[in-house]
Order: C-alpha cells, then sequence, then structure tokens
C-alpha cells in the first residue's frame, strides 16, 4: 500500500469511535455491519478487524454513549442492534466540531506554505 | 456450518465478568462470526476457506479479552468498582481524614474484589494464615487464663493478700483464727478482710457424689469480693462463728447448673460434705470459682464447720480456733482511700500480734500483695513449660507468615500489569503499598476468624495439657487440678491482634516489592519476573531456608521429647501392673480412723480375699502409681553411733500382708509381714534395697532397727523399729523420679494409734470385671457406710503417670508436623518458580545437548543447598531449644547425636519430595517450547 493510502495505526484508533459513532447517527446497526460499513465506505482503506470494533462498541456502551438492543427479525438471527443516546449524539457532535477545527488548522499550515 | 458459540466459549475466558455479561458477549460474538462465515460463502468462497475467513477475524485471543475487561470494567463487580471507584475519586490528595477513611475504604473494596478474583490463591492463604494464628490464639487463650485473666469479681485490682518477708524471703502468710482476728481489728478501717482454706472433700449433690473442693471461708468472703448471688444469699455476719450457725453453704454456679439443673428453689435444699448435711443458702455468681486458679471450687461453708472434716489422723485433736494452729490464708481489698503502704505500716505494728511471734524473737516484716489474679498454687508451675509451648507456637507462625509472604510474592509478580497502570495513573507508591497491605490484611483476617475456629477445637487440647504438666506436682490435700478454657472477647483480641501482626509480617516486603515495577516494561507486557534479567530467587530462597530452619527446631524437640516419652514408658516399674485394680476404701467419720478401724479393714481383706476370682487383695495406706505416693518420714538408724548424715529420709507407706506378693514386688530377704505381728515395744518393718544400701551399705538389714522421730511437744518416747524383711525397689511414683527409699510399716503407723481416714485396696484378678461387684459387696457389708470408691486399673494408673511427657511429645509433634508440611511446601513451590524462571536457559542447554540428568542435577543441588543452609541453622536452633527442655528430657541428652541425624534425615527426605516435581518438569522441557516461550 502506498504511503498516501495507509494511515497509522495511531490515527485509526483515536478516530475509531468517532467513526463508530458517525456511522450510527443514521440509524441503528450491529457490530458486523459496522464493521464492514467502515470498510465499504472508506473504500478498503481502513480495515478494521471485529476484534478492534467490538471492544470499542463495548467501551461505548460501557460510557453511556450507545445502547445495545437485542433484535429478533424474522428469518435471521437474532441480533444486538447499537444506536447513539442522547448523551452520545452530544459526544458525537463534540468530536465532529474538533475534527473539523483540526483538519482546517492542517489545512492552513499547508495552504501558507503553498501561498 | 460451525457452532459458533461452543468455538467462542472454548477461547475466551472473562472470569472477572458477570456470568450474564460473559453470556451476552459469547451470543453476540457467534452471530457476528456466523456473519462473516455467511459473508464469505457470499462471496464464493468454499466452506472451508469462509471457516478459516470467520475465524480470523479474531487472531488473538487473550489480547482480545483484555480488550473487552477494559472495555467494561463495570462488568466485573458492578458494585464493589462503582463504590470503590467513587471512594477513589475523592482521594484527590488533598490529605485530612475523609481522604484517608474513604482511602482505607477503596483499598478495602480492592481487597476483597482480588481475594474473588483469585478465590484458590486466597484459599491457600487464608488456610495457611488460619493453622498459625490458631495455633497462637489457643496458646494465648491457655495464657490468659493461667497468667493474664483477673479474677471474676469487682475491681480486682483492689484486691491484697496479706505475706510476710523471713529469713527465706516474702512468703504468703497462714495465720490462726486468734492472728487473723488481730488482723481485722489493726487494720484500716476502710479494708475489708477475709480468710480461707481450702480442701477436698466427698460431697453428695443433686444424688451425685463426687469429690469437690470447698473453700472454707470467714463470713465476710463474698461482702469483702463484692459479689452478688444469682440465687438466695450469702453469709450474713456472724455465720463463722463456733457453735453459731447451723450448717450452711453457698453452692456454685456450675454445680446449681449440673446437679439441681438451675432449678431456681434450689435454697433450702441439702447437700451432704462427708456425710455431713448442709443447707444451701445461695449461689454464687457464674463464672465465680474460688480464689484458687486452676483449682475450682464448687462449695463455700464457714470456718465455723472446719472441725468436722478432720481428715488426716493427725489433725484429730487440733482445736481450729486456737492460738497455735496455723491454717488460714488471709486476703484484703483495698478501696482508693486507703494506699497500700499505710496498710502496711499499720498492719507492722500489729505484727506482732497477728503472727503471734514470741517476744523475744523478731517479728516478721507484713507486706500486701496485690492478688487480683487469685492464688496461683501449683499453676505457677506452668510458666515455665507454657514459654516453651508459647515459643513453639511461635515458630509454627513464623513459618506460617514466611510462607504466605512467598506465596504473596508469587502473587505479586502476576499483578504487575495493575501496578504500573496505577502507577502511571499517578499514584503514588505509599498508597500502592498500603492497598497491598490492607489487601493482606483481608486474608488475615479471614484467617485469623478461620484460626479462631481451630483454637476452639484446639482449647481443650491445651487445658488438659496443662493440666497433665501441673497436676503432676503433689499438691496438699489431694487437690486436683482442673484448667478449663472457654472463647470469650479476650481471645478475639488476641486473634485480631495476631492477625494484624501476622499481615504485616508476612505482606511487608511482598508489598514493597510488587510496587517497584518499571512501569513502561510492565504496560508493554514485557514479563520482568521469569524472564526479566532483574529477577533473582534470594529473598524467596532465604524465606524458604527461615522455614526450614525452624521446622528443624521443632522436629528436633519433638524426637527429643518422643524418645524421652518411650524411654520413660519402657523403664520397667518394679511391680506388676496386668490384672491389678485399686480403690479407695471410704467410712463414715470414726469408723475405719477409729479403734475398730484396724479390725474392720482385717474383716474386708479376708471378705474379699474369698470372692472366687480374686487371686489376691492387700490394703494400703498408699498405691502405686502416683506422685501423692508416700508420706516422708525422717528415721534415725538406731544401731550405728549417730553419724553425720542421720537422720535419713524415706518414704513410708502403711501396708497389709501381702502387698507384695499381690503386686508381684519380690521379697529379697527375710519375711513378709504375717497376719498377725507384736506390737509390744518393738514393731516390724520392710525396707526396699535403696533403704537398706542407704542405711547400711553392704551388710544385712534384717535385724537392724529405726527409730521414728517425736512429733514436736510429744512426750513419748521414740517408737522402734525393727526390719524383718528387704524387698525390691519399685518405682511407685513413676518413671520420672527414679529409685528412693521406701520404708513399709505393718497396717499402721505407730505414731499414731488410728489408721487414716480413707485406705486404698488392692485387688488382683484374672477377670476385674466380673469380680468388681463382689467386691463393692463386701466393702458395704463389712460396715454400714463403707463405700468402695475411685477405682481404677493399676495399668491406667501407669498410664496416667506418663500423660505429661506424653502430651507435651504429642504437642510438639502437632507443630512440628505442621512446620514440616509448611517449609516442604515453601520448598516445593521455590524450585517450582526457579525452574520456570530458567525454562529458557534449561531448553537452551539441552538443545545444546546437555543430558536432562545433568539439568535434574542442577535443580536437586539448588535444592540442597537450601536444604543444607536450613539445616545448619536449625540444629543451631536446635542446640539451644534442647537445653530450654532439658528439664523434660528422660535418657537423652539435649544434643542428642541419633536424633540430630535422624531429624536431617527426615528434612532431607522432605526436600528431595519437594524437589521432585519440579526436577521432573526441569528433565521434560521441550527446548523448541522454551525457546519460543517470549
Amino acid at each position: 500500500m502506498s504511503p498516501a493510502n495507509a494511515f497509522s495505526a495511531e490515527l485509526k484508533k483515536g478516530g475509531m469511535e468517532m467513526l463508530v459513532l458517525s456511522l450510527l447517527e443514521a440509524r441503528p446497526r450491529h457490530g458486523y455491519e459496522i464493521a464492514k460499513l467502515i470498510e465499504r465506505r472508506s473504500d478498503g482503506r481502513l480495515r478494521f478487524a471485529l476484534a478492534s470494533v467490538y471492544p470499542a462498541l463495548l467501551r461505548l456502551e460501557s460510557r453511556g454513549h450507545i445502547k445495545g438492543r437485542w433484535v429478533e427479525k424474522p428469518g435471521e438471527r437474532s441480533r444486538c442492534f447499537y444506536r447513539l443516546t442522547a448523551k452520545g449524539r452530544k459526544v458525537l457532535a463534540d468530536h465532529q466540531e474538533t475534527w473539523k477545527a483540526y483538519v482546517a488548522a492542517i489545512a492552513r499550515v499547508m495552504e501558507s506554505d503553498h501561498a | 456450518m460451525r457452532d459458533w458459540a461452543a468455538f467462542v466459549r472454548a477461547r475466551l475466558s472473562l472470569p472477572d465478568h458477570r456470568a450474564a455479561h460473559e453470556r451476552r458477549v459469547v451470543r453476540e460474538l457467534a452471530t457476528q462470526l456466523g456473519d462473516a462465515y455467511e459473508e464469505a460463502r457470499a462471496r464464493g468462497m468454499s466452506p472451508d476457506e469462509a471457516d478459516a475467513f470467520a475465524r480470523d477475524q479474531i487472531g488473538d485471543w487473550d489480547a482480545f479479552a483484555a480488550a473487552l475487561r477494559d472495555a467494561s470494567p463495570a462488568e466485573t463487580s458492578p458494585r464493589l468498582d462503582r463504590v470503590a471507584d467513587r471512594l477513589s475519586a475523592r482521594d484527590d490528595g488533598s490529605g485530612g481524614w475523609r481522604t484517608l477513611v474513604s482511602g482505607l475504604g477503596a483499598d478495602l473494596l480492592c481487597g476483597v474484589r482480588a481475594v474473588r478474583a483469585r478465590p484458590a490463591f486466597a484459599a491457600a492463604v487464608v488456610l495457611t494464615l488460619a493453622l498459625g494464628i490458631g495455633a497462637t490464639t489457643a496458646l494465648f487463650g491457655l495464657f490468659d487464663a493461667l497468667f493474664l485473666r483477673p479474677l471474676p469479681v469487682p475491681a480486682p485490682n483492689q484486691l491484697v493478700e496479706l505475706g510476710a518477708v523471713g529469713r527465706r524471703g516474702p512468703r504468703a502468710a497462714i495465720l490462726t483464727y486468734p492472728g487473723y482476728r488481730e488482723l481485722v481489728a489493726a487494720g484500716p478501717a476502710s479494708i475489708g478482710w477475709f480468710a480461707t482454706e481450702l480442701q477436698r472433700l466427698t460431697t453428695e449433690a443433686g444424688g451425685i457424689v463426687q469429690r469437690r473442693h470447698v473453700e472454707h471461708v470467714t463470713a465476710s468472703y463474698f461482702r469483702v469480693l463484692g459479689l452478688t448471688p444469682a440465687a438466695g444469699r450469702f453469709f450474713a455476719a456472724g455465720d463463722d462463728t463456733p457453735g453459731a450457725a447451723a450448717p450452711m453453704c453457698v453452692i456454685s454456679h456450675a454445680l446449681w447448673r449440673t446437679g439441681f439443673g438451675g432449678d431456681p428453689a434450689v435454697v433450702g435444699k441439702t447437700i451432704t460434705i462427708e456425710r455431713h448435711r448442709f443447707a444451701i443458702i445461695g449461689v454464687a455468681p457464674p463464672r465465680y470459682a474460688g480464689l484458687r486458679r486452676g483449682v475450682p471450687a464448687d462449695v463455700w461453708v464457714t470456718l465455723a464447720h472446719r472441725h468436722l472434716f478432720r481428715l488426716d489422723a493427725m489433725e484429730a485433736d487440733w482445736d481450729f480456733f486456737a492460738p497455735d494452729l496455723t491454717w488460714l490464708s488471709v486476703y484484703g481489698r483495698l478501696t482508693e482511700r486507703s494506699s497500700l503502704e499505710q496498710a502496711q505500716v499499720a498492719l507492722q505494728a500489729a505484727a506482732r500480734r497477728i503472727f503471734g511471734t514470741e517476744p523475744n524473737a523478731r517479728s516478721p516484716r507484713v507486706i500486701l500483695r496485690p492478688a487480683g489474679l487469685g492464688q496461683m498454687g501449683t499453676v505457677s508451675a506452668l510458666e515455665r513449660p507454657l514459654l516453651i509451648l508459647s515459643a513453639a507456637g511461635g515458630l509454627v507462625l513464623l513459618v506460617v507468615c514466611t510462607n504466605v509472604a512467598g506465596l504473596l510474592l508469587v502473587g505479586g509478580s502476576r499483578r504487575r500489569r495493575e501496578m504500573a497502570t496505577r502507577l502511571a495513573q499517578g499514584a503514588p507508591r505509599v498508597r500502592l503499598v498500603r492497598q497491598l497491605l490492607v489487601e493482606t490484611l483481608v486474608l488475615a483476617l479471614a484467617g485469623g476468624a478461620a484460626g479462631l475456629l481451630l483454637a476452639r477445637a484446639t482449647a481443650s487440647i491445651l487445658g488438659a495439657w496443662g493440666t497433665d504438666v501441673a497436676g503432676t506436682q503433689a499438691m496438699s490435700g489431694g487437690m486436683r487440678l482442673a484448667i478449663g478454657l472457654s472463647l470469650d472477647g479476650r481471645w478475639l483480641a488476641g486473634a485480631l491482634l495476631l492477625s494484624i501482626a501476622a499481615a504485616l509480617a508476612s505482606g511487608l516486603v511482598p508489598a514493597l516489592t510488587a510496587s517497584r515495577v518499571n512501569i513502561v516494561e510492565a504496560l508493554k507486557g514485557v514479563e520482568a519476573g521469569p524472564r526479566g534479567a532483574r529477577w533473582r530467587p534470594g529473598f524467596k530462597r532465604l524465606l524458604v531456608v527461615a522455614q526450614i530452619a525452624a521446622s528443624v527446631v521443632l522436629v528436633s524437640v519433638s524426637g527429643l521429647l518422643l524418645r524421652s516419652f518411650l524411654n520413660l514408658s519402657a523403664v520397667p516399674l518394679g511391680f506388676r501392673t496386668e490384672g491389678l485394680a485399686t480403690a479407695t476404701i471410704q467410712g463414715p467419720p470414726g469408723v475405719i480412723d477409729g479403734p475398730g478401724g484396724e479390725a474392720l479393714m482385717d474383716d474386708l481383706v479376708a471378705r474379699v480375699r474369698a470372692i472366687p476370682g480374686v487371686r489376691s487383695a492387700s490394703l494400703a495406706q498408699y498405691v502405686p502409681v502416683s506422685p501423692r505416693y508416700g508420706s516422708i518420714g525422717r528415721l534415725r538408724r538406731l544401731d550405728v553411733p549417730a553419724t553425720v548424715t542421720d537422720p535419713l529420709q524415706s518414704y513410708a507407706n502403711e501396708v497389709w500382708p501381702g502387698f507384695f506378693a499381690s503386686l508381684g514386688i519380690p521379697l529379697l530377704r527375710g519375711r513378709d509381714f504375717g497376719e498377725i505381728e507384736s506390737r509390744a515395744g518393738i514393731r516390724p518393718a520392710i525396707v526396699n534395697r535403696a533403704l537398706a544400701e542407704e542405711a547400711w551399705p553392704g551388710q544385712d538389714p534384717i535385724g537392724k532397727r529405726l527409730a521414728l522421730p517425736l512429733l514436736p511437744g510429744a512426750s513419748a518416747p521414740p517408737r522402734v523399729l525393727e526390719v524383718i524383711g528387704m524387698v525390691d525397689n519399685g518405682l511407685y511414683r513413676g518413671t520420672g523420679d527414679g529409685i528412693s527409699p521406701d520404708l513399709f510399716l505393718f497396717k499402721s503407723n505407730p505414731l499414731y494409734d488410728r489408721l487414716p481416714r480413707e485406705m486404698q485396696l488392692v485387688v488382683a484378678s484374672s477377670n476385674l470385671q466380673a469380680v468388681w461387684p463382689a467386691v463393692t459387696r463386701a466393702a458395704s457389708s463389712v460396715a454400714p457406710g463403707l463405700a468402695c470408691v475411685d477405682v481404677e486399673t493399676l495399668d491406667r494408673r501407669a498410664s496416667r503417670a506418663l500423660d505429661r511427657p506424653r502430651s507435651t511429645a504429642r504437642l510438639f509433634a502437632v507443630f512440628a508436623g505442621v512446620a514440616l508440611t509448611l517449609a516442604s511446601a515453601g520448598l516445593y513451590g521455590l524450585l517450582a518458580f526457579v525452574v520456570a524462571s530458567r525454562t529458557r536457559e534449561i531448553g537452551i542447554r539441552i538443545a545444546i545437548g546437555a543430558w536432562p540428568g545433568e539439568v535434574v542435577a542442577g535443580v536437586l543441588r539448588s535444592a540442597g543447598i537450601t536444604v543444607g543452609a536450613g539445616l545448619l541453622l536449625g540444629e543451631g536452633g536446635a542446640l539451644v531449644a534442647g537445653r530450654a527442655v532439658s528439664s523434660w528430657l528422660f535418657g537423652v541428652r539435649p544434643f542428642d547425636p541419633a536424633t540430630s541425624v535422624a531429624v536431617a534425615l527426615v528434612l532431607l527426605s522432605a526436600g528431595l519430595g519437594a524437589a521432585w516435581l519440579p526436577a521432573r518438569r526441569a528433565a521434560r522441557v521441550d527446548p523448541l517450547l522454551a525457546l519460543r516461550s517470549e
């Protein structure tokens, strides 16, 4: 993988929880679905194994940012669907603010070099 | 498709989590792995490839489990954790009481959580501690009961005992009755006094006939002691004036319970003491059992009736209220208004009148000694034995604590990650040490609670040991020692203190060691224990050496005591013990010890001999085997000029003809007593070989004459004895005492013209069980009121004489066994640790080509060094210990080479046993596995 496409492990870890939260913003999802979504939407550049995603889910749940619920759909095995809590929405909003500010700051630094 | 739930369950272990949470995780993961499998199949993979794809979703299960643990801390122990976290959050380092208390609370909860997380480890520590704390608590309980616990009366520190300082130093004063009255008159008015004497008398209460301890007291006794009756009343002033009051008594709470079932209407009922009826006027409070320690009294009567109990022929003419008879021990209660010195000064002025000293003699100096513990009596003989036993218990506790310290060190090395995390979070090291100590304290308290139960179970054994050791001292008047231990608050306090001490002793160093972690290494997961270069087994090895040394001391002493006991049991007594029984013949006053007593006894012996099945029978004043055998007599030889060594001292016994034949004691010269012997002038006597050799060395003792000394104040001429026979030596007092001179008198002591109150019957028969009812019938048929009590076989008596060495040896053997087991376990643990730590090195060696035998030799060498060091240290300690118990040894010297060799062999074999398994493991190390274990 070329350096531009491979992101360092630290960056990945830090961002993982934010990604999970943002994926749950739209609607509740289950663990495997979240892992697959991350991989698909990043065109395979971010590939999180279940071994990393699942502990993150539990961590978020123990902090009260998300809540899991077992759902039985006809014809399928029952799965635990996670959804954002009110606290989780607030945390996600904070994360997004911080991320935008961070990205903006970096962009500014790089731009000034160009100019 | 595979059962994913089973797959997950087999690989994922979440022991710290609640079961419900674990189930949820397993279920969810199973679902997700199932999803992965189906996705793979949907992508076109084969079932096997899809299966592998799903399995690969989680590579490192241990790391995954760790991540899950960190992710959901609340699921491990929700209540405890949340409370602990809340308490810890309060500890913001600002100091003060609040933070200290909440910090300690958090530590306590962490301790409980740590215990629940590793129950097997905790159980091992708790059980080990229970052994040590239990043993020492029981010893403390015995020590407390004997030497610490005050009398159960109000303000025992106010009680004093009257004493006098004479030529031979301070001793307790024994007064006459008039002397006591002088004391009461002379002392300050604020002091209360009472006087007492103790006797052991046959009492009948509630239908049970038994010998009980009876205290003769002044009427002021209970008032001065400050006791209130549990029922009825105590004596009133004037109840102790001779002739004034009807016979009345106070009984103990224990007697009330056992003899009368706690009947509230016991007041007014009667008991008999030596066949005299006494009316019960009251019951003493519970737990109070008289003044003398270890000798529980059951009945109190006033002095007025002392004359009814003249048991000894000697006491026949005594007037207890006369000014020339000393018999009373005197105690008083000092109140705050008077002081010891003032009282002593006041009494000193009247000392002459109190002690009845002659006008020209110097009057003794009066002293008052604190008597809060009561009369020590023979219990004081237990001080040294108990100290020695406590030292042994202390050694056991040492082994226990070092063992636990070793366990904690191992446990600590497994929690390095946790320690490192806390240190990284900013906790000061002191805080960590404190938390670990509190954890150890939790374990120690649990061990203390278990140990308390153990101590309770062993209390009776220790009480019996105390009774054995002190009871073999001959006590005057036939008093019997009965040491009873009961669990109460003082034991709890003792156990608590010991638990805390044990926690500190075993936990301090491990706590310090465990908190000293390299944070970076620990968090990275590098195990610096067995694989780090910095680790040394030095301290652990030192612990094991200490354990082995302590075991050597205990095993050595145990061996010495065991050999002594065996030696004692092997010594031939000099007389037969099989098929023989003894009994006490008692009668109403004046029957045996009256003018017709001898004829009655002749009749009794004749009847018993006539019983079919009885081989022989005889009577004597004393029978073996007993430390109380024999009265001491001083004799003068008449056929030799008075030499420097006169008078001779010898034990004397009054016997009937047939005594020696019944006991199988060989007659060496002369003849036994005949049925009839002349009584005019010179009386016949028989001596044993030791007396003959001492009195007339190298000569024939037959025909020689002895004189019994005069009683003080007697005017009759001395009684002369002529030796008519000599018997072989016998160990009548038991094997421990050795041979002593013995004199045998014919039926009665010529100094008194009566028999003693009681006589001992000896019966030889091949079937004692069958003939005994006839014997009892013969006794009661001879005279009304004659009874046959305290029946015992001679075998049992001989065995009882060995009770002290037997119980002491047994106790030490138990201690030694416990210490040795723990030390072996400690050695095993050390060697297992060493082998595990050097697995890599061993693997390399074997890979290079070393022979497994060399590896095993290495392990054994390591074991040998430790055991050898412990042996050396221990042998030194054993020398000291042997000297300390030298007075208990018989036939074996304190430094006994045979015992030392035996001990060394025992220790070496224990060490080899402990080393075997680790050595085997070392030899079986697979080099590849060892090299890969990173």
